[in-house]
């Protein structure tokens, strides 16, 4: 009987391991192409971001040293 | 032998309780994903109910623009199928926009109302009062929750929240209203289906930005236009030929500024069209 306490453990972990559906090995290439394509798109919308900031800079400056002119 | 067996039966009690829990777990899940588009309901789905019965009266198909919801999205058998247009016949969806209106414009009158005319649903639309309060009237605008669809029957659909501003664009290519049904079978794993509901709220939030981005160069080309006329203007006024100088390479920096923006917003707004598309 005490023979049977290890197989029953491992049923028991084995058992849990099967609660949670691992990934196949075709979601496991579409994970791998979901990460390279965010990685390329975080950049690029870091870069759009940082130049959209700089043209918002660009039109507060415009806009006051024109507001400063017709006000003169 | 009353030891053994003792020790044997505690032994298989505890296999029955670890493979219980851990299926429970799995159950909690999905009860989860139907209990959130429950109280989705609870609280908006009277306008949406009512819109919904419009739809009908008028034979449109409810839960989406004229497309064909069969076999799409994350059921993958005939009664999950049913199960979900019945739900979402009935409930409306649950939709989480308090106060959408329908056109995708932003919220009720809260101190922002004079921004609110700025989001438009197909993006932004900035002029000089507004571009003053840019930041404050993006941040404050309502996130919508869709039910992101794909073509393909069996890819799942993804639940995501988007910008107000966004909208239209979402509504435009067979995208919902409301979360997507829960998944009900076991055929992607949890790990998976998370990684794309990170993806494409990834994309979603690099769609919004593109939209502002589109937003903030059509309002500083509208400005230079209008900037441009206003040297002309002071060259024959007799302006300070320093003062004058100062206000060209002003114009001149963002004319350059607009340039890149231009061609970073082109390449930016083709990777993520593309890849929500897909």
């Amino acid at each position: 009987m005490k023979r049977l306490i290890l197989p029953a453990i491992a049923a028991c972990v084995f058992a849990v391991a099967c609660a949670d559906t691992k990934t196949s090995p075709q979601e496991e290439a579409e994970i791998k192409t979901m990460d390279s394509v965010s990685a390329a798109v975080k950049d690029s919308t870091r870069k759009l971001e940082d130049q959209t900031k700089k043209v918002e800079a660009s039109l507060e400056k415009l806009d006051e040293s024109f507001e400063n002119a017709q006000n003169k | 032998m009353k030891q053994q067996f003792t020790l044997f039966s505690l032994a298989v009690l505890v296999m029955i309780a670890v493979s219980v829990s851990a299926f429970r777990q799995k159950g909690k899940e999905a009860k989860q994903g139907k209990g959130n588009q429950q109280k989705e309901q609870k609280d908006h789905g009277r306008g949406q109910d009512k819109q919904d019965k419009a739809d009908k009266g008028n034979g449109k198909p409810v839960n989406d623009n004229g497309n064909d919801n069969k076999g799409k999205g994350n059921d993958h058998g005939k009664g999950n199928d049913d199960k979900a247009r019945g739900k979402d016949k009935e409930d409306g969806r649950g939709n989480n926009d308090k106060n959408d209106n329908g056109n995708g414009n932003g919220n009720e009158d809260n101190g922002k109302g004079k921004g609110h005319k700025a989001i438009t649903g197909k993006g932004y639309k900035w002029d000089d009062e507004t571009f003053k309060n840019r930041n404050d009237i993006r941040k404050g605008q309502e996130k919508v929750t869709i039910c992101h669809k794909f073509n393909r029957n069996d890819e799942p659909a993804v639940t995501i929240r988007v910008a107000a501003a966004a909208l239209d664009a979402h509504l435009g290519h067979g995208d919902v209203r409301g979360e997507c049904p829960a998944v009900t079978n076991n055929r992607f794993s949890n790990g998976f289906l998370q990684q794309r509901r990170d993806y494409y709220t990834l994309l979603n939030d690099s769609q919004e930005q593109v939209l502002y981005s589109r937003s903030i160069l059509d309002y500083a080309i509208e400005r230079l236009t209008g900037a441009r006329a206003q040297l002309v203007t002071m060259q024959n006024s007799n302006v300070p030929a320093a003062e004058l100088e100062s206000r060209r390479l002003l114009v001149v920096d963002l004319e350059n500024n607009v340039s890149l923006l231009q061609q970073i917003l082109g390449v930016t707004a083709t990777l993520v069209a593309n890849r929500l598309m897909q």
